[in-house]
């Protein structure tokens, strides 16, 4: 076949939901270490290294492909445990190693020359000259772009970098400053970039006042939901403030993204791989959302694209609702 | 996942209602028993929670009118029924439908979209419930199968049982179904029975002259067609 092929790539917090996304369609499963050195650090959740080695043999025992995301910032003076993130990450397997610091990029590019690299999404390269760089630099081979590009943009940026990549294709949005943003930390002390987890669960209360479920981050209030309204995280950039005297969601409604009915646009992009947000959920959901896209990638190769809507996966959507996001933005 | 693995919406159903009015002293030996069979089934679920120690979390089924109480300590996770009104001094509760709390357990559900439809109420630590959450989803867990494995020598007549019930239940659900549609149809049927009637005969009547004309028609045919 000449025409491109969309790669699945999908989440796994758990070993089970390594399988999950395995038995469901997956063409590559991404997950990381249990630890701060990837961008999903919540209780209970990642990989200790014997499970890392029977999730990548159970991946490679049906042909398909594992990525360990190693994509949080080092902190200054203790890089050590990224270092060791990633040579076990590179002596285990990993088909390729995802990654968003530029000091760890040097080093696993130093340390393991012909290991295959990933530029995360945290990386925030979102123009051709920095993708550039870090693919003349680290024999980076592929990126995960930003949620911030138009359908158009992307077409262009892929024509332009030489090197594959990869969009996400459903779950959660994030403000669009993927490994700058800093509004969760205000509230928790706590960073996504660097320690892995935005709004984390720690700082996280629900509490029901009234007849509404109030949601509460570092005891700030982010959102009171009605009794029966859709509810969403309690992520300071979906939460409802009060401006003007005016109750509104300032920076973005909770709503997740799902790409399914501009499959072909993506593709005709030259987009190499689709990403489905999400390690933090339930194998159910994996096993869901994986089968639905796998059916969509499926009828859309065999010329039949369009027979599953993106309806399909909305009871997995923040707040019940679904979008495009920046992909068809119609906004300056 | 196991073969036997199936949806325990009629099962869970049945067990809430025979729940609710058993003294907790009843239920003490079933859930000491269940704990158990857990502990045997699922060694290293009970290693994962221990490294959750110590946590006191309620799991509420609303439709039981009981409390149960998970004492998470290193190496244990016993779980004990509470009384109508005890204080229970826990770090956090979750509450849900049984059936959907024994879905979310074995994994068939995903929490946070339960938690977005609002059929999932979490209060107090979220981060414990999000740790307890992801270990139980780690586990490859099947209620059905786990009693079964309890039942020896007797599992498999017991899994034809549950079959044949599941296949009842299923049927009836769907005849339940149809007879919904049938009277949300005649509520909205807005020409009445005799209007419906008369439709019905004018639809015979053109039914028969077509019939009458392909008869006619197969007869010119007949007539023209060579010896």
């Amino acid at each position: 076949m000449n025409e491109p092929y969309l790669e699945l790539v999908c989440p796994a917090g758990t070993p089970a939901a390594l399988r999950a996304a395995v038995d469901a369609g997956a063409d590559t499963v991404y997950c990381g270490f249990r630890d701060e050195t990837n961008a999903r650090n919540f209780p209970g959740l990642n990989f200790d290294r014997r499970e890392m080695k029977e999730g990548i043999a159970y991946a490679h025992a049906k042909g398909r492909k594992v990525l360990i995301a190693i994509n949080t910032f080092p902190k200054a003076g203790n890089a050590q445990p990224w270092h060791r993130a990633v040579d076990d990450a590179h002596s285990l397997g990993a088909d390729a190693i995802i990654l968003a610091d530029i000091g760890l990029l040097d080093y696993a590019h130093r340390t393991h020359p012909g290991q295959r690299l990933h530029l995360s999404v945290q990386a925030a390269a979102s123009n051709a000259s920095a993708i550039a760089f870090y693919r003349d630099r680290f024999d980076v081979k592929r990126v995960v772009l930003p949620r911030v590009l138009t359908v158009d943009e992307i077409a262009k940026l892929t024509r332009e970098i030489g090197v594959e990549t990869e969009v996400f294709a459903f779950g959660g949005l994030c403000v669009m400053a993927e490994g700058r943003c800093a509004l969760s930390s205000y509230l928790t002390g706590t960073s996504p970039n660097s320690q892995g987890a935005c709004a984390p669960a720690s700082h996280v209360r629900y509490d029901e006042e009234g007849g509404k479920l109030l949601s509460r981050l570092g005891g700030i209030t982010i959102n009171s939901f009605e009794k029966n309204e859709p509810a969403g995280y309690p992520t300071p950039c979906k939460g409802r403030f009060v401006a003007d005297g005016k109750t509104s969601y300032l920076f973005e409604d909770p709503v997740s993204l799902n790409t399914i009915d501009i499959l072909p646009q993506l593709k005709a992009a030259g987009v190499k791989a689709l990403k489905i947000e999400g390690r933090q959920r339930g194998k159910a959901y994996v096993a869901e959302v994986v089968g639905t896209f796998r059916k969509a990638i499926d009828q859309l190769a065999g010329g039949h694209g369009g027979a599953v809507g993106a309806g399909a996966l909305s009871q997995h959507s923040e707040g019940g609702r679904q979008t495009t996001g920046a992909y068809k933005k119609s906004w300056r | 996942m196991s073969q036997t693995t199936r949806h325990l919406e009629l099962p869970a159903r049945l067990a809430g209602l025979a729940l609710r009015p058993m003294p907790p002293k009843a239920l003490e030996p079933l859930l000491g028993l269940a704990m158990r069979l857990v502990e045997r089934r699922h060694p290293r679920l009970i290693e994962r929670l221990a490294e959750l120690a110590p946590a006191r979390i309620v799991i509420e089924p609303r439709d039981t009118h009981h409390r149960f109480l998970i004492d998470i300590n290193e190496g244990s996770a016993p779980v004990r029924l509470m009384l109508a009104h005890e204080d229970d001094e826990a770090q956090a509760t979750i509450s849900g439908r049984l059936a959907t709390l024994i879905d979310l357990m074995e994994g068939r559900i995903d929490g946070d979209s339960l938690f977005f439809t609002r059929e999932l109420t979490v209060t107090g630590d979220t981060a414990l419930i999000v740790a307890l959450r992801n270990t139980l989803d780690g586990e490859e867990i099947s209620v059905l199968d786990d009693v079964l494995a309890f039942l020896g020598p007797f599992a498999t007549p017991a899994a034809r049982l549950i079959a044949v019930a599941d296949d009842m239940a299923k049927r009836l659900a769907l005849r339940a179904q149809d007879g919904l549609r049938s009277l949300h149809d005649m509520a909205h049927d807005q020409r009445g029975p005799e209007a419906e009637a008369d439709a019905l005969r004018a639809e015979i009547s053109g039914l028969k002259t077509r019939l009458s004309k392909l008869e006619t028609r197969a007869a010119k045919n007949k007539e023209a067609a060579p010896a």
